[in-house]
């Protein structure tokens, strides 16, 4: 066995085009347990369209995405037959995405919200499932005794953390994020990334987090890779990335963070 | 008598097949909603017209005929279709359940239990029970391709959370044949233990939303629960006020300016059936 070697997920030149429009072109990344990766670049560089396609949203125009599966072993995402793709979505891969009113039934009660992960993984038992939700709401430093309203009359920094529950209710190997904190005041912003990291370890998660914020990247994230114009421009250790960049858009980017 | 002047059942030779053969198909995959070609009828969308042009398919010169509506013969819808279907086929009306070889209703099973040969049509407002979860119909049907019913349970899941119990008092979800999802239509939940394993044979028509689906004859129909809240029926602490009958479908009838309640039997043949038994 090569102990820690074993890519959970890996993807061999998978590209994305909308159209004549490049989504993103032959990326080439691996990812393994316990790992925190970022994906930075400006808005329009392909980085939302890859966590899409890495979960299972949209389909590669071309290219590999390998999983390993508690499930069905090692799986080619992109030959897999829908119904196990779906499969996977609902329990080993959780999709954070930037609006939680994207991710969230918003005329569900919250613990619903969370319960709902569970009822879609066969759970048929009430007081199971409730138990469940109370448990990653309380995770997520939620208040139990809300369970019961709508995500609506929470703020927007609590309905995020409730999608967080949520995905995390049905214990998933690999967490993709896309901008979880952007949109959020910094005092919440660094308590929901606290609560995040401690969970990540935990549950020894690997995890994508999309997001244009370096600070947060460099806080979070053990390795980066940088990309523009639907390009992986640069990769490697997150401190290397951003304290020696190589590439003249990577400079650009490091340069560009304003100084305290 | 028949109206001449129309074709036998109103529409013509050629919509009818095109209808049995939706049933059929229904019948062949139990819950499973079959597309049909729904026809402009004389009356409006809501009022019938799926399982109105259901009847106007299946019904022959032989046929035996009873509607109802809420459970009752005599109210205006029931009398409006009966006298309709009548018109254009001229077969046999009754009001005894027992004697009708084909029963339209909204609403209501009656409690006379179903033999073995007869056919009940209902009508169907929403035939997906899952529309109020998901609004994409390309969605919907993969859900019941792939088995996908586990967020149903969070309509169970809410009520559960808010009230302590399952507050859906009709169309509660049903699996039937042990797979499919379907709505039993805007029948109270009381009625839902009378579909499971029934003699006759139950097909469903939507009109508007161009659907049919069936539960063939004694097959199995459970009713969405969780396992630590097993599914229950209402039940009235009253009995009706008529016929004293103490284990029907009661309705509440308030009548008077200064809210006196009455409780009585919905299904009136059934009323009149323990009425004359005391007389």
């Amino acid at each position: 066995m090569t102990f820690g070697y074993q890519p959970l997920l890996s993807t061999h030149k998978s590209s994305f085009y909308y159209g004549n429009q490049v989504g993103c072109h032959e990326i080439s990344l691996e990812i393994v347990s316990g790992q925190f990766l970022a994906v930075v670049g400006e808005s329009g560089s392909g980085k939302s369209t890859l966590l899409k396609m890495l979960a299972g949203e949209i389909e590669p125009s071309s290219g590999q995405i390998t999983f390993q599966s508690d499930s069905y072993g090692k799986v080619d995402l992109t030959q897999l037959p829908e119904v196990r793709r779906r499969q996977l979505r609902r329990k080993e891969i959780g999709l954070v995405t930037q609006r939680p009113s994207d991710g969230l039934r918003m005329h569900i009660s919250v613990g619903g919200n969370v319960a709902e992960r569970v009822l879609v993984n066969g759970v048929r038992h009430y007081g199971q499932a409730r138990e469940l939700a109370r448990h990653w709401l309380q995770k997520l430093e939620l208040d139990l005794e809300r369970m019961d309203e709508l995500p609506t009359r929470f703020s927007i920094g609590m309905q995020q953390r409730v999608q967080i529950a949520k995905v995390l209710a049905s214990s998933p190997r690999l967490l993709l994020l896309d901008e979880p904190t952007s949109g959020l005041d910094v005092s919440v912003q660094a308590r929901l990334l606290d609560v995040l990291q401690q969970i990540v370890r935990e549950q020894n998660l690997a995890v994508i987090l999309v997001t244009h914020d370096l600070a947060v990247a460099r806080m979070m994230s053990d390795s980066m890779v940088v990309m523009q114009n639907g390009r992986v421009v640069e990769s490697g250790l997150t401190d290397q990335v951003l304290d020696d960049p190589q590439h003249a858009y990577t400079q650009l980017l490091t340069s560009s963070i304003l100084p305290a | 008598m028949r109206e001449r002047s129309y074709n036998f059942g109103y529409l013509d030779e050629a919509t009818k097949r095109s209808l049995r053969r939706a049933i059929l198909k229904s019948v062949a995959i139990p819950g499973h909603q079959i597309p049909f070609g729904s026809r402009e009828m004389p009356i409006a969308f809501g009022w019938g017209t799926g399982a109105l042009q259901i009847n106007c398919a299946l019904l022959g010169p032989t046929d035996t005929l009873k509607v109802i509506d809420q459970g009752a013969d005599d109210t205006v819808n029931a009398i409006s279709l009966k006298k309709f279907l009548h018109r254009m086929t001229g077969v046999r009306l009754t009001e005894q359940t027992s004697q009708a070889s084909v029963i339209q209703t909204r609403h209501r099973i009656p409690e006379t239990p179903l033999r073995a040969g007869q056919i009940m049509v209902y009508q169907v407002p929403i035939p997906e029970p899952l529309r109020f979860l998901e609004p994409r119909e390309i969605e919907t049907r993969k859900l019941h391709a792939y088995g996908e019913y586990g967020a149903m349970y969070l309509k169970l899941y809410e009520d559960l959370a808010h009230h302590g119990e399952s507050k859906s008092s009709y169309d509660h979800p049903v699996t039937v044949n042990g797979y499919r999802l379907s709505a039993p239509s805007p029948i109270p939940k009381f009625d839902n233990p009378k579909l499971h394993h029934s003699p006759a044979l139950q097909l469903f028509g939507a009109g508007r939303e161009q659907r049919c689906y069936a539960i063939p004859p004694y097959t199995n129909v459970e009713s969405l629960s969780f396992q630590d809240h097993p599914f229950r029926v209402q039940s009235w602490e009253q009995s009706c006020e008529q016929c004293g009958s103490n284990n029907s479908f009661l309705d509440e009838l308030i009548v008077d300016d200064s809210g006196k309640r009455r409780f009585v039997c919905s299904d009136t043949d059934y009323c009149h059936q323990q009425l004359s038994k005391l007389l």
